[in-house]
Protein backbone atom coordinates (compact mmCIF):
# COMPACT_ATOMS: atom_id res chain seq x y z
CA UNK A 1 0.00 0.00 0.00
CA UNK A 2 1.42 3.91 -0.51
CA UNK A 3 1.15 6.37 1.93
CA UNK A 4 -2.40 8.11 2.69
CA UNK A 5 -3.06 11.02 3.24
CA UNK A 6 -5.75 12.80 4.58
CA UNK A 7 -7.49 15.81 6.87
CA UNK A 8 -7.37 13.52 10.04
CA UNK A 9 -6.20 9.82 11.02
CA UNK A 10 -8.35 8.40 14.06
CA UNK A 11 -6.10 5.11 15.48
CA UNK A 12 -8.64 3.12 16.22
CA UNK A 13 -12.54 2.27 16.00
CA UNK A 14 -14.42 1.62 19.11
CA UNK A 15 -16.90 4.07 21.10
CA UNK A 16 -14.43 7.01 21.29
CA UNK A 17 -13.08 6.19 17.35
CA UNK A 18 -16.11 5.13 15.35
CA UNK A 19 -17.91 8.54 16.96
CA UNK A 20 -14.63 10.77 16.34
CA UNK A 21 -14.65 9.44 12.76
CA UNK A 22 -18.34 9.82 11.92
CA UNK A 23 -18.71 13.27 13.68
CA UNK A 24 -15.18 14.79 11.93
CA UNK A 25 -16.30 13.09 8.63
CA UNK A 26 -19.78 14.27 8.51
CA UNK A 27 -17.92 18.05 9.66
CA UNK A 28 -16.50 18.13 6.05
CA UNK A 29 -12.80 16.34 6.95
CA UNK A 30 -11.34 14.19 5.17
CA UNK A 31 -10.99 11.31 7.57
CA UNK A 32 -8.80 8.16 7.32
CA UNK A 33 -9.45 5.21 9.79
CA UNK A 34 -6.39 2.88 11.07
CA UNK A 35 -7.89 0.03 12.57
CA UNK A 36 -5.27 -2.74 13.76
CA UNK A 37 -8.69 -5.75 13.50
CA UNK A 38 -10.07 -7.45 10.80
CA UNK A 39 -13.61 -5.93 9.37
CA UNK A 40 -15.83 -8.04 10.18
CA UNK A 41 -19.39 -7.80 9.23
CA UNK A 42 -22.00 -7.56 12.24
CA UNK A 43 -24.03 -10.40 11.48
CA UNK A 44 -21.25 -12.92 10.74
CA UNK A 45 -20.56 -14.30 14.15
CA UNK A 46 -22.97 -15.23 16.90
CA UNK A 47 -22.27 -12.93 20.04
CA UNK A 48 -20.54 -14.08 22.37
CA UNK A 49 -19.16 -17.54 20.67
CA UNK A 50 -16.32 -19.12 20.15
CA UNK A 51 -15.84 -18.11 16.80
CA UNK A 52 -15.94 -14.29 18.07
CA UNK A 53 -13.69 -15.16 20.97
CA UNK A 54 -11.11 -15.92 17.62
CA UNK A 55 -12.05 -13.32 15.21
CA UNK A 56 -12.57 -10.38 17.35
CA UNK A 57 -11.01 -10.54 20.51
CA UNK A 58 -7.07 -9.13 20.84
CA UNK A 59 -4.87 -11.94 22.28
CA UNK A 60 -8.38 -14.31 22.07
CA UNK A 61 -8.91 -12.42 25.47
CA UNK A 62 -5.91 -14.17 27.05
CA UNK A 63 -4.42 -11.11 28.93
CA UNK A 64 -3.70 -9.64 31.90
CA UNK A 65 -2.10 -7.28 33.94
CA UNK A 66 0.26 -8.29 36.61
CA UNK A 67 -0.61 -8.02 40.13
CA UNK A 68 -0.99 -9.95 43.23
CA UNK A 69 -3.89 -10.80 42.21
CA UNK A 70 -3.23 -11.34 38.20
CA UNK A 71 -6.61 -9.49 36.57
CA UNK A 72 -7.12 -10.87 33.28
CA UNK A 73 -8.75 -8.67 30.90
CA UNK A 74 -10.43 -8.63 27.43
CA UNK A 75 -10.05 -5.67 24.36
CA UNK A 76 -12.05 -5.88 21.02
CA UNK A 77 -9.40 -6.07 18.05
CA UNK A 78 -11.61 -5.37 15.04
CA UNK A 79 -13.85 -2.75 13.08
CA UNK A 80 -15.79 -1.38 16.06
CA UNK A 81 -13.44 -2.07 19.05
CA UNK A 82 -15.20 -3.31 22.17
CA UNK A 83 -18.16 -2.64 20.79
CA UNK A 84 -18.29 -5.70 18.83
CA UNK A 85 -17.90 -8.07 22.25
CA UNK A 86 -19.48 -6.34 25.43
CA UNK A 87 -23.08 -6.72 26.63
CA UNK A 88 -24.17 -2.88 25.33
CA UNK A 89 -25.48 -1.58 28.69
CA UNK A 90 -25.80 2.21 28.34
CA UNK A 91 -25.92 4.17 31.27
CA UNK A 92 -25.25 7.49 31.58
CA UNK A 93 -22.36 9.38 33.31
CA UNK A 94 -23.89 9.89 37.09
CA UNK A 95 -24.07 13.66 37.92
CA UNK A 96 -21.94 13.25 40.96
CA UNK A 97 -19.57 11.29 39.23
CA UNK A 98 -19.40 14.62 36.56
CA UNK A 99 -19.21 16.65 38.95
CA UNK A 100 -16.24 15.19 40.74
CA UNK A 101 -14.41 14.92 37.86
CA UNK A 102 -15.24 18.59 36.96
CA UNK A 103 -13.58 19.74 40.11
CA UNK A 104 -10.86 17.32 40.94
CA UNK A 105 -9.57 16.91 37.38
CA UNK A 106 -10.50 21.07 36.60
CA UNK A 107 -11.88 19.92 33.18
CA UNK A 108 -13.47 22.73 31.02
CA UNK A 109 -16.77 22.55 29.52
CA UNK A 110 -17.97 19.76 31.36
CA UNK A 111 -21.21 21.34 32.98
CA UNK A 112 -24.10 18.96 33.64
CA UNK A 113 -25.75 20.73 30.67
CA UNK A 114 -23.19 20.01 28.36
CA UNK A 115 -22.78 16.70 29.17
CA UNK A 116 -26.47 16.21 29.04
CA UNK A 117 -26.59 17.58 24.99
CA UNK A 118 -23.86 14.99 24.27
CA UNK A 119 -25.87 12.37 26.40
CA UNK A 120 -29.44 13.35 24.54
CA UNK A 121 -27.14 13.82 21.07
CA UNK A 122 -25.78 10.35 20.94
CA UNK A 123 -29.04 8.75 22.00
CA UNK A 124 -30.91 10.22 19.23
CA UNK A 125 -28.30 8.98 17.27
CA UNK A 126 -28.26 5.15 18.14
CA UNK A 127 -31.15 2.80 19.46
CA UNK A 128 -31.07 2.64 22.84
CA UNK A 129 -34.07 -0.09 24.50
CA UNK A 130 -35.45 -2.33 27.00
CA UNK A 131 -35.69 -5.46 26.37
CA UNK A 132 -40.34 -5.42 24.84
CA UNK A 133 -42.05 -8.29 26.61
CA UNK A 134 -40.69 -10.25 29.44
CA UNK A 135 -36.98 -10.49 29.52
CA UNK A 136 -35.06 -13.87 29.28
CA UNK A 137 -34.89 -16.23 32.65
CA UNK A 138 -31.44 -15.62 33.16
CA UNK A 139 -32.01 -12.02 33.81
CA UNK A 140 -35.44 -12.30 35.17
CA UNK A 141 -34.08 -14.75 38.05
CA UNK A 142 -32.26 -11.81 39.21
CA UNK A 143 -34.94 -9.29 39.69
CA UNK A 144 -36.43 -12.39 41.14
CA UNK A 145 -34.08 -12.76 43.87
CA UNK A 146 -33.49 -9.01 44.48
CA UNK A 147 -37.62 -9.02 45.60
CA UNK A 148 -37.24 -11.77 47.42
CA UNK A 149 -34.49 -10.16 49.60
CA UNK A 150 -36.07 -6.83 49.45
CA UNK A 151 -33.49 -5.46 47.36
CA UNK A 152 -34.11 -2.87 44.89
CA UNK A 153 -32.70 -3.61 40.84
CA UNK A 154 -33.54 -2.54 37.51
CA UNK A 155 -33.31 -3.52 33.76
CA UNK A 156 -30.59 -1.59 32.01
CA UNK A 157 -31.34 -0.34 28.91
CA UNK A 158 -29.52 -1.28 26.14
CA UNK A 159 -27.29 -0.16 22.93
CA UNK A 160 -30.19 -2.42 20.89
CA UNK A 161 -33.02 -2.65 18.45
CA UNK A 162 -35.67 -4.43 18.36
CA UNK A 163 -37.47 -6.10 15.39
CA UNK A 164 -41.53 -6.82 15.21
CA UNK A 165 -40.31 -10.19 16.50
CA UNK A 166 -38.74 -9.41 19.28
CA UNK A 167 -34.92 -10.38 18.07
CA UNK A 168 -32.66 -8.22 19.39
CA UNK A 169 -29.26 -6.47 17.36
CA UNK A 170 -26.91 -4.85 19.39
CA UNK A 171 -26.06 -1.36 17.94
CA UNK A 172 -22.00 -1.60 17.99
CA UNK A 173 -20.08 0.84 16.16
CA UNK A 174 -19.49 -1.76 12.68
CA UNK A 175 -23.85 -1.46 12.89
CA UNK A 176 -24.01 2.83 12.91
CA UNK A 177 -20.91 4.94 13.84
CA UNK A 178 -18.48 3.10 11.69
CA UNK A 179 -20.91 3.11 8.58
CA UNK A 180 -21.57 6.67 8.96
CA UNK A 181 -18.73 7.98 8.67
CA UNK A 182 -17.71 6.01 5.72
CA UNK A 183 -21.12 7.41 4.54
CA UNK A 184 -19.74 10.85 4.53
CA UNK A 185 -16.65 9.77 2.96
CA UNK A 186 -14.32 8.26 5.67
CA UNK A 187 -11.71 5.60 4.62
CA UNK A 188 -11.25 2.69 7.32
CA UNK A 189 -8.54 0.69 6.81
CA UNK A 190 -8.43 -2.23 8.95
CA UNK A 191 -6.03 -4.84 9.42
CA UNK A 192 -3.13 -2.50 9.88
CA UNK A 193 -1.43 -1.49 13.08
CA UNK A 194 -0.33 1.72 14.22
CA UNK A 195 3.20 1.56 15.00
CA UNK A 196 3.95 5.24 16.00
CA UNK A 197 2.39 8.54 15.87
CA UNK A 198 4.98 10.74 13.21
CA UNK A 199 6.12 14.18 15.36
CA UNK A 200 8.11 17.07 13.51
CA UNK A 201 8.95 19.93 15.21
CA UNK A 202 6.86 19.37 17.92
CA UNK A 203 3.37 18.41 15.90
CA UNK A 204 1.96 15.27 14.88
CA UNK A 205 1.98 14.78 11.20
CA UNK A 206 0.68 11.12 11.03
CA UNK A 207 0.74 7.74 11.90
CA UNK A 208 3.49 5.26 10.64
CA UNK A 209 1.14 1.84 9.92
CA UNK A 210 2.06 -1.70 8.72
CA UNK A 211 -0.10 -4.46 7.95
CA UNK A 212 1.11 -8.20 7.36
CA UNK A 213 1.19 -9.79 3.78
CA UNK A 214 -0.36 -13.20 2.75
CA UNK A 215 3.47 -14.64 3.33
CA UNK A 216 3.81 -13.32 6.58
CA UNK A 217 6.28 -10.38 6.20
CA UNK A 218 5.27 -6.51 7.34
CA UNK A 219 4.20 -4.14 4.42
CA UNK A 220 4.85 -0.77 5.65
CA UNK A 221 3.23 2.68 4.78
CA UNK A 222 2.39 5.60 6.47
CA UNK A 223 -0.93 7.56 6.80
CA UNK A 224 -0.07 11.57 6.82
CA UNK A 225 -2.53 13.85 8.29
CA UNK A 226 -2.22 17.35 9.89
CA UNK A 227 -4.38 16.20 12.99
CA UNK A 228 -4.19 13.21 14.41
CA UNK A 229 -6.54 11.12 17.07
CA UNK A 230 -5.84 8.27 18.82
CA UNK A 231 -8.79 6.21 20.27
CA UNK A 232 -7.44 2.79 20.59
CA UNK A 233 -8.61 2.35 24.21
CA UNK A 234 -6.80 3.03 27.93
CA UNK A 235 -4.44 0.21 26.58
CA UNK A 236 -3.51 0.38 23.23
CA UNK A 237 -3.81 4.32 22.95
CA UNK A 238 -0.98 5.41 25.72
CA UNK A 239 1.22 2.22 24.26
CA UNK A 240 1.52 4.12 21.21
CA UNK A 241 2.02 7.47 22.47
CA UNK A 242 4.82 5.88 24.83
CA UNK A 243 6.08 4.44 21.41
CA UNK A 244 5.83 7.52 19.91
CA UNK A 245 8.30 8.94 22.60
CA UNK A 246 5.49 10.53 24.56
CA UNK A 247 5.46 9.15 28.10
CA UNK A 248 5.37 11.33 31.42
CA UNK A 249 1.95 10.62 33.06
CA UNK A 250 1.09 8.98 29.63
CA UNK A 251 -0.09 5.38 30.49
CA UNK A 252 -0.34 5.78 34.88
CA UNK A 253 -2.96 5.62 36.49
CA UNK A 254 -4.73 3.16 34.92
CA UNK A 255 -7.99 2.03 36.43
CA UNK A 256 -10.83 -0.78 36.16
CA UNK A 257 -13.67 -2.87 37.80
CA UNK A 258 -12.52 -6.05 38.90
CA UNK A 259 -14.93 -8.41 39.10
CA UNK A 260 -15.41 -11.71 40.58
CA UNK A 261 -17.56 -14.69 38.86
CA UNK A 262 -19.80 -16.98 40.17
CA UNK A 263 -21.44 -20.20 37.99
CA UNK A 264 -25.16 -20.82 39.43
CA UNK A 265 -26.81 -23.81 39.24
CA UNK A 266 -30.51 -23.90 39.28
CA UNK A 267 -33.16 -26.79 39.02
CA UNK A 268 -34.59 -26.12 35.48
CA UNK A 269 -32.83 -24.87 32.33
CA UNK A 270 -31.91 -21.80 31.46
CA UNK A 271 -30.99 -20.06 28.60
CA UNK A 272 -27.61 -18.80 26.95
CA UNK A 273 -28.00 -17.02 24.17
CA UNK A 274 -27.84 -13.36 25.74
CA UNK A 275 -26.05 -11.48 28.78
CA UNK A 276 -28.84 -10.46 32.19
CA UNK A 277 -29.95 -7.05 31.51
CA UNK A 278 -30.84 -6.66 34.97
CA UNK A 279 -28.62 -5.27 37.78
CA UNK A 280 -29.03 -5.08 41.77
CA UNK A 281 -28.66 -1.09 42.35
CA UNK A 282 -29.10 -1.83 45.98
CA UNK A 283 -25.52 -0.94 47.18
CA UNK A 284 -23.48 1.99 46.31
CA UNK A 285 -21.91 2.47 43.33
CA UNK A 286 -18.92 0.71 44.22
CA UNK A 287 -20.91 -2.27 44.17
CA UNK A 288 -22.31 -3.73 40.70
CA UNK A 289 -23.69 -7.42 40.61
CA UNK A 290 -25.49 -8.73 37.38
CA UNK A 291 -25.43 -11.02 34.79
CA UNK A 292 -22.43 -12.43 32.63
CA UNK A 293 -22.02 -14.65 28.50
CA UNK A 294 -22.87 -17.85 29.98
CA UNK A 295 -22.38 -20.37 26.70
CA UNK A 296 -21.10 -23.94 27.34
CA UNK A 297 -17.79 -22.75 27.33
CA UNK A 298 -18.12 -19.52 29.44
CA UNK A 299 -19.59 -21.84 31.94
CA UNK A 300 -17.29 -24.40 31.83
CA UNK A 301 -14.54 -21.94 33.03
CA UNK A 302 -16.49 -20.32 35.58
CA UNK A 303 -16.99 -23.63 37.25
CA UNK A 304 -13.70 -25.00 37.19
CA UNK A 305 -11.91 -22.60 39.38
CA UNK A 306 -14.29 -24.11 42.08
CA UNK A 307 -14.40 -27.41 41.26
CA UNK A 308 -12.28 -28.83 38.44
CA UNK A 309 -12.64 -32.10 36.90
CA UNK A 310 -16.43 -32.25 38.45
CA UNK A 311 -18.08 -33.63 35.09
CA UNK A 312 -21.71 -33.55 36.74
CA UNK A 313 -21.33 -30.32 37.42
CA UNK A 314 -20.08 -29.35 33.95
CA UNK A 315 -22.84 -31.56 32.59
CA UNK A 316 -25.56 -29.54 33.64
CA UNK A 317 -24.38 -26.83 31.85
CA UNK A 318 -27.96 -26.19 31.02
CA UNK A 319 -28.99 -25.53 34.17
CA UNK A 320 -26.58 -23.45 34.81
CA UNK A 321 -25.83 -19.45 34.29
CA UNK A 322 -22.89 -16.98 35.20
CA UNK A 323 -23.20 -14.03 37.25
CA UNK A 324 -20.71 -11.61 38.57
CA UNK A 325 -19.89 -8.76 41.15
CA UNK A 326 -17.87 -6.32 39.94
CA UNK A 327 -16.04 -3.21 42.50
CA UNK A 328 -14.94 -0.14 41.92
CA UNK A 329 -11.16 -0.40 43.26
CA UNK A 330 -9.20 2.26 44.59
CA UNK A 331 -6.50 0.25 43.64
CA UNK A 332 -4.54 1.47 40.72
CA UNK A 333 -2.36 0.63 37.66
CA UNK A 334 0.34 1.42 35.12
CA UNK A 335 0.70 0.78 31.40
CA UNK A 336 4.39 0.20 29.87
CA UNK A 337 6.06 -0.06 26.97
CA UNK A 338 9.37 -1.60 26.76
CA UNK A 339 11.91 -2.75 24.05
CA UNK A 340 11.59 -6.35 22.46
CA UNK A 341 7.76 -6.64 23.62
CA UNK A 342 5.30 -5.97 20.56
CA UNK A 343 2.05 -6.10 23.23
CA UNK A 344 2.80 -3.53 26.47
CA UNK A 345 3.09 -4.83 29.85
CA UNK A 346 0.22 -3.81 32.75
CA UNK A 347 0.33 -3.94 36.04
CA UNK A 348 -2.78 -3.40 38.84
CA UNK A 349 -2.20 -3.30 42.06
CA UNK A 350 -5.69 -4.09 44.18
CA UNK A 351 -6.10 -2.93 47.55
CA UNK A 352 -6.64 -4.50 51.05
CA UNK A 353 -9.97 -2.37 50.92
CA UNK A 354 -11.00 -3.54 47.25
CA UNK A 355 -10.67 -7.32 48.54
CA UNK A 356 -13.00 -6.22 51.58
CA UNK A 357 -15.54 -5.29 49.00
CA UNK A 358 -15.46 -7.98 46.33
CA UNK A 359 -15.68 -10.57 49.06
CA UNK A 360 -18.65 -8.56 50.18
CA UNK A 361 -19.91 -8.57 46.89
CA UNK A 362 -19.44 -11.80 46.52
CA UNK A 363 -21.69 -12.71 49.52
CA UNK A 364 -24.21 -10.51 48.31
CA UNK A 365 -24.01 -12.02 45.07
CA UNK A 366 -24.89 -15.45 46.79
CA UNK A 367 -27.47 -14.50 48.92
CA UNK A 368 -28.84 -13.04 45.43
CA UNK A 369 -28.84 -16.32 43.69
CA UNK A 370 -29.96 -18.64 46.36
CA UNK A 371 -33.05 -16.10 47.03
CA UNK A 372 -33.69 -16.49 43.30
CA UNK A 373 -33.13 -20.57 43.44
CA UNK A 374 -29.81 -21.55 43.06
CA UNK A 375 -29.05 -25.28 44.23
CA UNK A 376 -25.32 -24.93 43.95
CA UNK A 377 -23.24 -21.55 43.20
CA UNK A 378 -19.27 -21.81 41.84
CA UNK A 379 -17.33 -19.35 42.80
CA UNK A 380 -13.94 -18.19 40.91
CA UNK A 381 -11.73 -19.10 43.49
CA UNK A 382 -9.17 -21.54 43.39
CA UNK A 383 -10.62 -24.67 45.10
CA UNK A 384 -13.83 -23.26 46.05
CA UNK A 385 -15.67 -23.69 48.32
CA UNK A 386 -18.80 -24.47 46.41
CA UNK A 387 -21.86 -23.95 48.16
CA UNK A 388 -25.38 -25.52 48.06
CA UNK A 389 -26.86 -23.34 51.25
CA UNK A 390 -27.32 -19.65 52.25
CA UNK A 391 -26.24 -20.78 55.40
CA UNK A 392 -22.86 -21.58 54.49
CA UNK A 393 -21.80 -18.21 52.44
CA UNK A 394 -19.51 -16.86 55.14
CA UNK A 395 -16.73 -19.15 54.82
CA UNK A 396 -16.56 -16.81 51.59
CA UNK A 397 -15.36 -13.76 53.47
CA UNK A 398 -12.48 -15.53 54.26
CA UNK A 399 -12.05 -17.23 50.26
CA UNK A 400 -11.23 -14.37 48.60
CA UNK A 401 -7.71 -13.91 49.39
CA UNK A 402 -4.65 -12.76 46.62
CA UNK A 403 -3.29 -16.30 46.36
CA UNK A 404 -6.90 -17.87 45.57
CA UNK A 405 -9.06 -15.66 43.79
CA UNK A 406 -9.51 -15.53 40.00
CA UNK A 407 -10.88 -11.55 38.90
CA UNK A 408 -11.20 -10.04 35.59
CA UNK A 409 -12.66 -7.30 34.03
CA UNK A 410 -13.28 -5.60 30.51
CA UNK A 411 -13.62 -1.88 31.62
CA UNK A 412 -10.75 0.26 31.15
CA UNK A 413 -9.80 3.90 32.12
CA UNK A 414 -7.97 6.64 32.69
CA UNK A 415 -4.59 6.10 31.32
CA UNK A 416 -3.99 9.62 29.40
CA UNK A 417 -6.77 11.61 31.69
CA UNK A 418 -7.92 15.08 30.74
CA UNK A 419 -7.90 18.21 32.74
CA UNK A 420 -6.03 21.53 33.27
CA UNK A 421 -3.68 20.30 35.96
CA UNK A 422 -0.77 19.10 34.09
CA UNK A 423 0.55 17.75 37.00
CA UNK A 424 -2.50 15.41 36.83
CA UNK A 425 -3.12 14.86 33.33
CA UNK A 426 -1.56 14.41 30.31
CA UNK A 427 -4.68 15.70 27.89
CA UNK A 428 -6.17 18.77 28.32
CA UNK A 429 -10.19 19.31 28.72
CA UNK A 430 -10.36 18.23 25.03
CA UNK A 431 -8.14 15.75 25.06
CA UNK A 432 -4.93 17.56 23.43
CA UNK A 433 -2.00 16.15 24.43
CA UNK A 434 0.69 18.67 26.31
CA UNK A 435 3.81 19.18 24.37
CA UNK A 436 2.57 18.11 20.72
CA UNK A 437 0.52 19.96 19.04
CA UNK A 438 -2.20 18.27 16.69
CA UNK A 439 -2.61 15.41 18.80
CA UNK A 440 -5.61 14.06 20.22
CA UNK A 441 -6.60 11.10 22.43
CA UNK A 442 -10.75 10.41 22.66
CA UNK A 443 -11.50 7.26 24.28
CA UNK A 444 -11.49 5.58 27.92
CA UNK A 445 -7.91 6.79 28.17
CA UNK A 446 -9.12 10.89 29.15
CA UNK A 447 -11.81 8.77 32.00
CA UNK A 448 -10.48 10.57 35.31
CA UNK A 449 -11.28 7.63 37.21
CA UNK A 450 -12.89 3.99 36.24
CA UNK A 451 -16.95 5.71 36.22
CA UNK A 452 -18.50 2.60 38.62
CA UNK A 453 -21.06 2.01 35.41
CA UNK A 454 -20.63 0.55 32.34
CA UNK A 455 -18.40 3.96 30.60
CA UNK A 456 -19.75 2.62 26.49
CA UNK A 457 -22.18 5.63 27.06
CA UNK A 458 -19.48 8.25 28.51
CA UNK A 459 -16.86 7.55 26.02
CA UNK A 460 -19.54 8.10 23.11
CA UNK A 461 -20.74 11.59 24.49
CA UNK A 462 -17.15 12.77 25.36
CA UNK A 463 -15.90 12.04 22.48
CA UNK A 464 -19.02 13.41 20.65
CA UNK A 465 -17.80 17.03 22.80
CA UNK A 466 -14.42 16.87 21.94
CA UNK A 467 -14.99 16.08 18.04
CA UNK A 468 -17.32 19.18 18.23
CA UNK A 469 -14.83 20.97 19.85
CA UNK A 470 -12.20 20.27 17.37
CA UNK A 471 -14.77 21.17 14.38
CA UNK A 472 -15.35 24.57 16.28
CA UNK A 473 -11.57 25.37 17.13
CA UNK A 474 -9.48 24.26 13.76
CA UNK B 1 3.09 -25.19 20.91
CA UNK B 2 5.46 -28.13 23.05
CA UNK B 3 4.91 -31.21 22.89
CA UNK B 4 4.74 -31.15 26.67
CA UNK B 5 1.92 -28.67 26.03
CA UNK B 6 0.31 -30.94 23.40
CA UNK B 7 0.62 -33.60 26.67
CA UNK B 8 -0.92 -31.37 29.23
CA UNK B 9 -3.82 -30.72 27.19
CA UNK B 10 -4.26 -34.28 26.76
CA UNK B 11 -4.25 -35.23 30.11
CA UNK B 12 -6.47 -32.40 31.03
CA UNK B 13 -9.13 -32.61 28.27
CA UNK B 14 -12.71 -33.73 29.79
CA UNK B 15 -13.74 -37.34 28.90
CA UNK B 16 -12.51 -39.08 25.91
CA UNK B 17 -12.69 -36.39 22.95
CA UNK B 18 -11.17 -38.86 20.15
CA UNK B 19 -8.03 -37.63 18.09
CA UNK B 20 -9.92 -35.22 15.73
CA UNK B 21 -11.66 -33.58 18.51
CA UNK B 22 -8.29 -33.63 20.77
CA UNK B 23 -6.46 -32.40 17.63
CA UNK B 24 -8.72 -29.50 17.44
CA UNK B 25 -8.55 -28.76 20.80
CA UNK B 26 -4.66 -28.68 21.62
CA UNK B 27 -4.48 -26.72 17.88
CA UNK B 28 -6.83 -23.71 19.58
CA UNK B 29 -4.79 -24.33 22.51
CA UNK B 30 -1.59 -23.64 20.82
CA UNK B 31 -2.81 -21.19 18.80
CA UNK B 32 -4.12 -18.97 21.82
CA UNK B 33 -0.91 -19.61 23.73
CA UNK B 34 1.22 -17.93 20.24
CA UNK B 35 -0.92 -14.84 20.31
CA UNK B 36 -0.92 -14.32 24.19
CA UNK B 37 1.43 -10.74 25.12
CA UNK B 38 5.12 -11.72 24.86
CA UNK B 39 5.80 -11.55 27.87
CA UNK B 40 2.62 -13.52 29.62
CA UNK B 41 3.86 -16.20 26.98
CA UNK B 42 7.68 -16.73 27.97
CA UNK B 43 6.45 -17.18 31.18
CA UNK B 44 4.06 -20.11 30.14
CA UNK B 45 6.83 -21.52 27.74
CA UNK B 46 9.66 -21.38 31.11
CA UNK B 47 7.23 -23.56 33.07
CA UNK B 48 6.83 -25.70 29.98
CA UNK B 49 10.32 -26.28 29.54
CA UNK B 50 10.66 -26.80 33.85
CA UNK B 51 7.56 -29.17 33.66
CA UNK B 52 9.33 -31.17 30.01
CA UNK B 53 12.37 -31.54 31.99
CA UNK B 54 10.74 -32.80 35.14
CA UNK B 55 8.59 -35.08 32.88
CA UNK B 56 12.20 -36.26 30.96
CA UNK B 57 13.71 -37.25 34.04
CA UNK B 58 10.93 -39.31 35.38
CA UNK B 59 11.14 -41.24 31.81
CA UNK B 60 14.84 -41.38 32.04
CA UNK B 61 13.91 -43.22 35.33
CA UNK B 62 12.02 -45.76 33.64
CA UNK B 63 8.38 -43.69 34.76
CA UNK B 64 6.95 -43.84 31.41
CA UNK B 65 3.16 -43.48 32.08
CA UNK B 66 1.29 -40.17 31.99
CA UNK B 67 0.62 -40.55 35.49
CA UNK B 68 3.89 -39.30 36.69
CA UNK B 69 3.09 -36.01 34.13
CA UNK B 70 -0.51 -36.24 36.16
CA UNK B 71 0.81 -35.81 39.54
CA UNK B 72 3.54 -32.82 38.42
CA UNK B 73 0.15 -31.27 37.21
CA UNK B 74 -1.79 -31.82 40.47
CA UNK B 75 1.13 -30.81 42.96
CA UNK B 76 1.66 -27.32 40.70
CA UNK B 77 -2.11 -27.12 40.81
CA UNK B 78 -2.40 -27.35 44.93
CA UNK B 79 1.27 -24.99 45.34
CA UNK B 80 1.36 -22.04 46.80
CA UNK B 81 3.37 -20.56 44.50
CA UNK B 82 0.83 -18.65 42.05
CA UNK B 83 3.09 -18.97 38.79
CA UNK B 84 2.84 -23.06 39.10
CA UNK B 85 -0.69 -22.95 40.20
CA UNK B 86 -1.52 -20.24 37.41
CA UNK B 87 0.25 -22.17 34.36
CA UNK B 88 -1.97 -25.27 35.34
CA UNK B 89 -5.18 -23.28 35.74
CA UNK B 90 -4.34 -21.47 32.06
CA UNK B 91 -3.78 -24.37 30.16
CA UNK B 92 -6.83 -26.27 32.19
CA UNK B 93 -9.17 -23.14 31.32
CA UNK B 94 -8.31 -23.09 27.56
CA UNK B 95 -8.47 -26.90 26.87
CA UNK B 96 -11.86 -26.82 28.80
CA UNK B 97 -13.36 -23.72 27.30
CA UNK B 98 -12.39 -25.42 23.96
CA UNK B 99 -13.52 -28.44 24.18
CA UNK B 100 -17.01 -27.78 25.59
CA UNK B 101 -17.03 -25.55 22.98
CA UNK B 102 -16.33 -27.52 20.08
CA UNK B 103 -19.00 -30.56 21.62
CA UNK B 104 -21.36 -27.38 21.45
CA UNK B 105 -20.66 -26.94 18.34
CA UNK B 106 -20.85 -30.53 16.90
CA UNK B 107 -24.05 -31.00 18.76
CA UNK B 108 -27.00 -31.70 16.39
CA UNK B 109 -29.33 -29.53 16.22
CA UNK B 110 -32.15 -29.14 18.52
CA UNK B 111 -30.19 -31.53 21.24
CA UNK B 112 -29.37 -28.52 23.33
CA UNK B 113 -31.84 -25.86 24.71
Amino acid sequence: MTDLRADVVVVGSGAGGAVTAATLAEGGRDVCVVEEGPWIAPDELEPFSFEEMRAKYRHRGLTAALGRPGIAYAEGRCVGGSTEINSGLYRRLPEDLAARWRERGRILDFTPDILDHYASTIEAEIEISTVPGAPPLSSALIERGATKLGWRSTEFARLFSYAPDGRGTKQTMARTFVPRAVAAGARIVPDTEAVRVLVDGGRAIGVACRRRRPDGTWERFEVRAPEVFVCGGAIQSPALLQRSGIRGLVGSGLEFHPTIKVAARFPHPIDHDDVPMHRVTEFPSNLTIGGSASTRGHVALAIADAAPGDDEALDAWESTAVYYTAIKSEGHGRVWTLPGLHAPVVAYSLTEADLSLLARGLVHLGELLFAAGATALYPSIAGGPVLHRREDLVSWWDAVDRNRVNLMTVHLASTIRMGEDPARAAADSFGRIRGVANLRVNDASLLPTAPGVNPQAAIMAIARRNADHFLANT
Amino acid sequence: MRRIERRVVALLARGEPGAARLEAIQAYVGETLRLMPDHLRWGVALESAVLGAADAAGRAAGLLDDGRLRLILERWEASSVTPLRQYVRLLRSLTLYAGEELEHAAAPAGAVA
